[in-house]
This record gives C-alpha cells, sequence and structure tokens, in this order.
C-alpha cells in the first residue's frame, strides 16, 4: 500500500515538473540569457535551474504561485551560477560586451532579433539588484509579486524598477535603439 | 531624455517575449534532471557506506583486539569520529534545505552556510588536533611497546606516514579556509549588488 502511494507521489511530481517545464521553459530561457551571454554556459544554467526546480518541487506547498515559485528557483540559481563564474575571474555577463549598435535592416525579422539582441545585451549590463526586478517585469509580473519573487517591499520593487527602466532607456539610447 | 513611457516598457516586453528559440527539448533537460539526481543519490550512499564501514572496522577492532592499549585508541579514534559526525550535523543542522527561498532569503542563506563552513573549518582543527592526540602515543606505542626495538625503516614508516598525513589535513584546513574567506568576501559584494548598495 505504502508503495503504491509512494509511487502515485512519484508519478504526480514528475507530471507536474513536465507541465511547469512547459509552461516556463522560454521564460527561464530567457531568465538564464540575462544573467549569462555565453551559449554553452547558459545551457548549463537553464539545466541547472531545472535540477533544482525537480529537487525543490516536493518542498512547494502552494504557499506562492507556481511562477513565483519557478522564478525564485531560477533567480537563486542564477546568483549562484554569478559567484561560480566570479569564483574562478571568468567574466560571463557582467556588461563587458558592448550594445550591438542598431543598423538599417530591410528584413523585419532581422530587425527584430537586432531589438532583442541590444535589449538582452543592455539588460546584462545592469547591476543584479535592477536586473533581476527589471527581468521579473519583462516576464510580465506585478510589482507585488516581483516583491514576492525577491523578498522585498513593494516600494523597494517601485524604486528599483524605475531606476532599471532609466538606466535601460539610457543604454538603448546610446546603442541607437530608441528615439 | 531618458525616461521610458509605459509604452515604451510595453514594446520591451513584446520584444522580450519574441526570444523563444533556443530551449532544449523538455525530454534532454528531464534526462539530465534525471541523470544528476541519480548520480547525486550514489555519491550520497557511497559517503555513508564509506563512512559506515570505516568506523565500524575501528569499533570492531576495539571491541575485538586482544591488547588494551589498542583497544583504548581504537576506541577513542571511534568517539573522536562520531563526535565529528555529531558536531557536523549541529553546525549544518537547518542550513543545507533547498533553495525556493526569496532572492533576498536564499541571500541571507548562503551567508549563514558561508558563517557554517568557518565553523566547520574551525572545528576541523580542532579534530585533527584531537587526533594527533592519540595517534602520536599510539605510534610510539605500536613502535617501542614491544620487547623488540624497532626497524629504522619501520620508524620511517610509522611517523613519517603521521607526519605526512598530518601536513595534508593541514595543507587542506588551511586551503579551505582560505577558500572560504574569498567566498564570503565574494558573497558579500554579491549580497551588496543585489541589495543595491
Amino acid at each position: 500500500m505504502e508503495g503504491i502511494i509512494d509511487e502515485r507521489m512519484a508519478d504526480e511530481r514528475e507530471a507536474r515538473y513536465l507541465r511547469l517545464l512547459g509552461e516556463h521553459e522560454c521564460a527561464v530561457h530567457r531568465l538564464a540569457a540575462s544573467y549569462e551571454r555565453e551559449p554553452a554556459r547558459r545551457q548549463d544554467l537553464v539545466q541547472e535551474i531545472w535540477l533544482a526546480l525537480w529537487q525543490a518541487l516536493p518542498a512547494f506547498r502552494g504557499d506562492c504561485a507556481e511562477r513565483t515559485f519557478v522564478f525564485r528557483i531560477a533567480h537563486n540559481r542564477a546568483v549562484s551560477h554569478v559567484q561560480h563564474w566570479r569564483r574562478r575571474r571568468t567574466e560571463t555577463l557582467d556588461g563587458s560586451e558592448p550594445i550591438p549598435a542598431a543598423t538599417p535592416d530591410p528584413e523585419h525579422a532581422a530587425t527584430e532579433r537586432q531589438r532583442r539582441e541590444r535589449l538582452q545585451a543592455a539588460v546584462l549590463r545592469l547591476p543584479l539588484g535592477l536586473r533581476q526586478a527589471i527581468v521579473l517585469r519583462l516576464e510580465g509580473l506585478s510589482q507585488r509579486e516581483i516583491g514576492d519573487v525577491l523578498g522585498i517591499s513593494e516600494n523597494n520593487v517601485a524604486v528599483r524598477l524605475t531606476r532599471a527602466r532609466a538606466a535601460l532607456a539610457l543604454q538603448l539610447e546610446s546603442s541607437g535603439d530608441r528615439s | 531624455m531618458t525616461t521610458p513611457t509605459d509604452h515604451e516598457l510595453q514594446q520591451w516586453i513584446d520584444v522580450w517575449h519574441a526570444d523563444t528559440g533556443e530551449t532544449a527539448a523538455p525530454e534532454a533537460i528531464r534526462a539530465h534532471v534525471r541523470r544528476r539526481s541519480i548520480l547525486l543519490r550514489v555519491w550520497i550512499a557511497t559517503e555513508i557506506v564509506l563512512c559506515l564501514f570505516l568506523l565500524g572496522f575501528v569499533v570492531h577492532r576495539a571491541v575485538t583486539h586482544p591488547d588494551l592499549l589498542e583497544k583504548l585508541a581504537m576506541a577513542l579514534l571511534a568517539l573522536i569520529a562520531a563526535s565529528a559526525g555529531a558536531l557536523s550535523w549541529w553546525n549544518w543542522r537547518g542550513a543545507l534545505r533547498a533553495a525556493a527561498e526569496t532572492t533576498a532569503a536564499f541571500l541571507a542563506l548562503s551567508a549563514e552556510r558561508s558563517r557554517r563552513l568557518r565553523r566547520a573549518i574551525s572545528i576541523g582543527w580542532g579534530i585533527l588536533a584531537a587526533e594527533i592526540l592519540v595517534f602520536v602515543p599510539w605510534v610510539w606505542y605500536r613502535l617501542y611497546g614491544g620487547l623488540q626495538p624497532p626497524s629504522a625503516a619501520a620508524e620511517r614508516f610509522g611517523w613519517g606516514l603521521l607526519a605526512g598525513m598530518t601536513v595534508l589535513a593541514v595543507l587542506f584546513l588551511a586551503g579551505l579556509h582560505a577558500w572560504a574567506r574569498r567566498e564570503a568576501r565574494l558573497l558579500d559584494e554579491l549580497r551588496r549588488e543585489v541589495e543595491g548598495e
């Protein structure tokens, strides 16, 4: 009887995990891109985030939204990733890369890609505290939800978002992506 | 003018969400997670089995050996090992939970882990000192406790092994101490950056 219950719990965990993977895969990928610009290490970070989620899933008791839960784990794992690579004194993400300049492109898709790359590069140059707040905002979270993920007050979130948006606008302006 | 409008923020959100590429197949991620979970379990199981085996060996020797001083030395060694295990449990209790906290709580927990690592190193120095206190008389007794004086080779091996192991342990603890200090400094920098100080 106990074996059957264990098996059912394992199945439920697996099903829930696969559902979260399907729902948040793109968001986790974007979040990883805001912490790591090198593709291979970014992919490692994505996998580490999913591993951390799998390990944390049994402890999830529904005391916050699933999306909040996923973003908490993802950001925490990403902060550990930054710590890991800074320990090795490897420049991994912290804004040394210049923002690609805006160049006119006849093809719309290419222009969109350029804009996305410039936005990602600009986000990568922000200090961690501002970067976390703006990434969550770009993912569509409200100020209250951002506060739930980061463990700070809504006022603090508002201050960080204002600073992050101004810094982002300034960087995009200097790279020619803002009129 | 650098103040962004809500319209511009919405444009950024749209551009941001246009990135859906480069994602790995769910099966590949699931396989990676499964592989890592198995590896972690095997690692933990191996550590437990190895520790139990070594402790069992020492306890068995303490119980069955005919020589009283050998019994005493092995019993003390088992006591030190058990104390190290108990101190380790006490030191790390509550600090190794899963990382599904808020970022602020996670950073606080990381700082606490860093502090406990430094405390574990201090405990490590104490355990090393206790082991030396047991092993020096034990080696002395093994070498000079018999009727015959030991050979030069046996003396070199006995004291050399003890000195070598002690040097290795000192180097390990000193290296770990330096690493832990650097880690604590790095963590503090990271916390300041995240908190916007």
